[in-house]
């Protein structure tokens, strides 16, 4: 009972988020001026003749609460707009990209976390030994590797010096052949679940083979700052009295570290990791476009250098949701990890 | 449960990584829908990667697939393969025709009759014949159409004399669109309103496209009918009927369009020419040039597209058929502001103080001439081009019809004249107060950045009281500028529509035209030259008007005419066949000729 109204608070608080950045966006827009926003309608210099006829049709001139007004009223019967960028209706658009990102969040994500918090509470552990000399160098290296250098790179040693091996984009011509042909049902656009689903295993290793690249590239330089948390919140974990007192019980030293002390160390890892998954989600742009893996994020970016503006609020509105929805879940994993934490016991 | 799954995961992949180094690199003979190639040591064709089909890699995407709304390069080179016109160009020339959906045309003696015999025995890609009436229709409805920001202007102005269905309200009679257009028998008429020298080329470019008129009106366009006209001009961005589906009866049907990734096409084996060479076309956006680079030399796409600042990088590359020198039918210019708007923050003072400039500082003639003896050249076209151009003597350059190789009316860097003409500007006031304005480009544009940079060390060295300042902007913000008048000088080049000299002169120089038009510029003079300029159809009478036209560009120096950028085109070494022709919108120019083999 407590939980279900927890859960209903929290997601109430979606309308002041989303209303919110909305508010904030369209505020932002003033700082553009009509003509600004129609450069976005002008692909060939010959369509310049036609940029006030842009402005009247699109109403990019009306006042601003006019303009607010106007699409939310357009929201409310279900229609987010037209993505100039990519020339679909933007619920479309962010249906389409998102699968490749999701695809690249699901490896990427676990990869990160679970490699951090193993690397940085092994290297908590030999504080100062080489295990954690050699793991604090890596992190330095990886935290401060540009993605595009690491994502170039890795392209051209894997797919260039290798020929071919491991190439960009998300399938080879052969398996986008046969995913896009009627035989092959799309369940959910992930292309290596689809692949499973329709018990196609070429398309499954083509999908693999084609994200081993983009899946190292985000794990090498998102993984440094989670394996450095971890290591620290590890240390000041096994600072802690209660430790002292495992260890004078004669408990061994593996189970003081990986059960006593890991379990409090873990929570503001997993505060990151939420906002991390959140993130990756939300696109990560260099990537995709060094990958040429097109999803979220470079749909995203595109739109916001055009000033595509139907797009660039319903990512906003996507985002908003993703985020509260991943603190959400954070927050109920709190309370699983440790039991001082209880739902509703402080305003949160 | 999670847990297990994760780590699951993570073996999968740890697994298929030492999986992958054992793979062979090219998997292969996977497609059932190809006979494996016979491998034998003395098949030169053996190694073709994909030899049934053809891929580029490019980069921007078709605005939509509908030929009477798309006016980008990208949406015209997809309609092009898919939609066929009655008339093509003939090999690399932009001023010569081929039949094709037409077997033959006339044209009356007064320039204001074109009619043309449509080709019998060809279907659309969906089993229908195509029919005069289909021809009518196609041209009709894109008028009807008429999408605000599209390129239907191009048959308004021949045909009706105006440039839109809006020019009256709420919009012209239906009657006078269907008019224009008539079926005669086994013939279609277009009835210009006067005679317009380049409505061939229109005729032949994306947007003269053929439709089938069954199928539209099944796929809920015109029905002929008034209702439906009102209902569908103008329509809001993408919403054509047939923004995303195509039927035409061109060498390709559409198979697939993912937008902002790939577009893909397959062979129509009914094509009346005969089958295309590939079974498909797959044209992928790669926004990322080193990963257009890579898939190039791997050859996982026989054409990439290569920037003009990239071209040194290139030079030696193996495996590669790399053609050179190819005229693009683009300029870049300066245009100076004759009146810039009180608001702009980019004329220092507004005064001719020596902190700033007046906003009406470009209308001294010396001024323009001055600026345009002290911009170097040389060093703009091998700075900014590799070397990879030619300065342009006139607003019709090589490409267009009317372009003429002798003229002389270039300036040149000169540094002595520059000071000549600066020395009187104003009375003598530049010279002796100097001056201070900004110029500005845009990001990311390396070419035009340096052509500042050029301007700038060029007034300098003559005075250093000329001061030029720099500013980098966003593309929309910089079009703003352009538009209002807050800019004193700005830098843009111009596509051709259709390659005839009209097509150049109007932006350039007519005071109603784009350029022109935000310059403030009006030359009585040049705007009656251009007027009877496509109105004539004597075409030794229209060469001697744009010889004029450029000799007046000369003296009156409105801009700074920089210069004519060569193409060059870089595709594997099996990709044989290619003509290249600057009016087609396809980088590849015409695809159906192209084949992939190394015999």
């Amino acid at each position: 009972m407590e939980f279900r109204s927890y859960l209903v608070r929290r997601l109430a608080m979606l309308v002041p988020v989303l209303f919110g950045v909305t508010v904030l966006i369209f505020l932002l827009l003033q700082l553009f001026s009509p003509i600004e926003r129609a450069a976005l309608y002008v692909k060939n210099p010959a369509q310049f003749q036609h940029i006030d006829e842009i402005i009247a049709q699109y109403g990019l001139d009306a006042p601003i609460w006019n303009q607010y007004i106007t699409w939310m009223n357009e929201i409310f019967h279900g229609n987010f707009g037209w993505s100039r960028v990519v020339s679909l209706p933007v619920t479309e658009a962010i249906g389409k990209f998102l699968p490749a990102t999701v695809e690249l969040a699901l490896f990427a994500t676990p990869l990160i976390i679970i490699g951090g918090i193993f690397f940085g509470s092994k290297a908590a552990a030999n504080k100062d030994k080489f295990f954690d000399h050699a793991t604090r160098f890596g992190a330095i290296i990886g935290w401060s590797l540009p993605t595009f250098w690491l994502g170039l790179v890795l392209l051209m040693v894997f797919y260039g010096y290798f020929n071919g091996l491991l190439p960009p984009e998300r399938l080879s011509t052969e398996m986008s052949i046969v995913v896009n042909s009627s035989e092959f049902v799309r369940y959910t656009g992930i292309n290596f679940l689809d692949g499973i689903m329709n018990g196609n295993w070429q398309v499954f290793w083509d999908s693999i083979r084609h994200m081993i690249l983009p899946v190292i590239t985000l794990t090498v330089v998102n993984i440094a700052f989670i394996m450095r948390l971890m290591r620290s919140s590890m240390l000041e974990a096994l600072g802690k009295g209660y430790i002292t007192t495992a260890r004078a019980k004669g408990l061994t030293e593996n189970i003081v570290v990986n059960v006593h002390a890991r379990r409090n160390a873990l929570i503001p890892v997993l505060t990151i990791s939420g906002f991390l998954f959140a993130s990756i989600v939300n696109g990560v742009v260099i990537t995709e476009t060094i990958f040429n893996y097109k999803g979220l994020g470079w749909w995203a970016w595109q739109s916001a250098v055009q000033i595509d503006i139907p797009s660039i609020l319903a990512f906003a509105l996507f985002n908003g949701v993703l985020f509260v929805v991943t603190n959400t879940v954070v927050d109920l994993l709190y309370a699983r990890i440790d039991p001082r934490i209880r739902v509703g016991g402080k305003a949160s | 449960m999670k847990h297990r799954w994760r780590t699951r995961a993570g073996l999968v992949l740890a697994s298929i990584l030492a999986l992958a180094m054992f793979l062979p690199a090219c998997s292969g003979d996977t497609d059932p829908t190809t006979a494996p190639p016979t491998t034998t040591a003395a098949d030169p064709d053996a190694n073709i990667k994909n030899p049934e089909s053809f891929i580029m890699a490019t980069i921007g995407y078709p605005d939509s697939l509908d030929p009477a709304y798309g006016y980008d390069t990208a949406s015209g080179e997809s309609v092009q393969l898919v939609y066929d016109t009655l008339l093509t160009f003939k090999g690399a020339s932009t001023t010569e025709f081929l039949p094709a959906l037409a077997t033959e045309w006339t044209i009356s003696a007064d320039g204001k009759t074109y009619r043309f015999h449509i080709r019998t025995g060809v279907k659309f890609h969906n089993g229908n014949d195509l029919t005069p009436s289909d021809v009518e229709y196609s041209f009709e409805r894109g008028m009807v159409q008429d999408y605000g920001a599209g390129p239907q202007w191009m048959f308004f102005e021949p045909l009706l004399g105006g440039y839109s269905s809006r020019d009256i309200e709420p919009r012209i009679p239906l009657q006078q669109i269907t008019d224009a257009v008539q079926v005669d028998g086994e013939w279609v008429q277009f009835n210009l309103i006067a005679p317009y020298a380049p409505f061939l080329q229109i005729l032949a470019g994306p947007w003269g496209g053929i439709v089938d008129k069954e199928w539209c009106v099944q796929n809920g366009d015109w029905d002929g009918s008034e209702a439906s006209y009102a209902a569908l001009n103008d329509p809001d961005a993408g919403a054509s009927p047939l923004q995303a589906i195509m039927n035409g009866t061109g060498p390709f049907k559409l198979e697939r369009w993912d937008p902002g990734v790939e577009i893909s096409f397959v062979r129509y084996d009914a094509y009346w020419q005969g089958p295309a060479n590939f079974e498909r076309v797959i044209i992928k956006t790669v926004d990322e040039w080193s990963t257009r680079k890579l898939m190039l030399q791997n050859g996982d796409v026989d054409y990439a597209y290569v920037p003009a600042t990239n071209f040194a990088e290139m030079e030696g590359a193996t495996g590669l058929t790399i053609i050179k020198n190819l005229p693009t039918v683009t300029v870049d210019s300066f245009f100076f502001q004759m009146s810039i708007s009180p608001q702009s923050t980019m004329v220092g003072s507004g005064k001719l103080d020596g902190a700033g400039i007046p906003l009406d500082f470009f209308t001294d003639i010396n001024v323009r001439k001055g600026f345009s003896h002290a911009f170097d050249f040389g060093t703009y076209l091998q700075d900014a081009l590799s070397g990879q151009g030619v300065q342009a003597a006139s607003p019709v350059i090589n490409g267009l019809s009317y372009y003429n190789p002798n003229l002389t009316t270039k300036y040149n860097y000169d540094l002595v004249k520059a000071r000549e003409y600066l020395q009187a500007a104003w009375g003598g006031q530049v010279w002796e107060k100097g001056f201070t304005l900004t110029l500005a480009y845009n990001s990311g544009n390396l070419p035009r950045k340096l052509a500042c940079e050029i301007l700038q060390a060029g007034l300098f060295a003559i005075n250093p009281l000329f001061k030029v300042n720099i500013q980098v902007m966003q593309w929309p913000t910089l079009l703003r500028g352009m538009y209002t008048g807050l800019l004193p000088a700005f830098q843009i080049g111009w596509l051709p529509d259709f390659t005839d000299a009209h097509n150049f002169v109007v932006p350039f120089m007519h005071s109603q035209g784009t350029f022109s038009g935000w310059q403030n510029y009006n030359n009585p003079e040049a705007d009656a030259l251009i007027a009877e300029g496509i109105s004539s159809i004597d075409p030794q009478v229209r060469q001697q008007i744009y010889d004029q036209l450029a000799q007046i560009y000369y003296d009156d120096a409105p801009g700074i005419l920089l210069a004519q950028p060569l193409g060059q085109r870089y595709f594997k070494d099996w990709i044989q066949g290619f003509v290249y022709n600057p009016a087609l919108p396809s980088q590849m120019c015409n695809i159906y000729l192209l084949s992939k083999t190394y015999k």
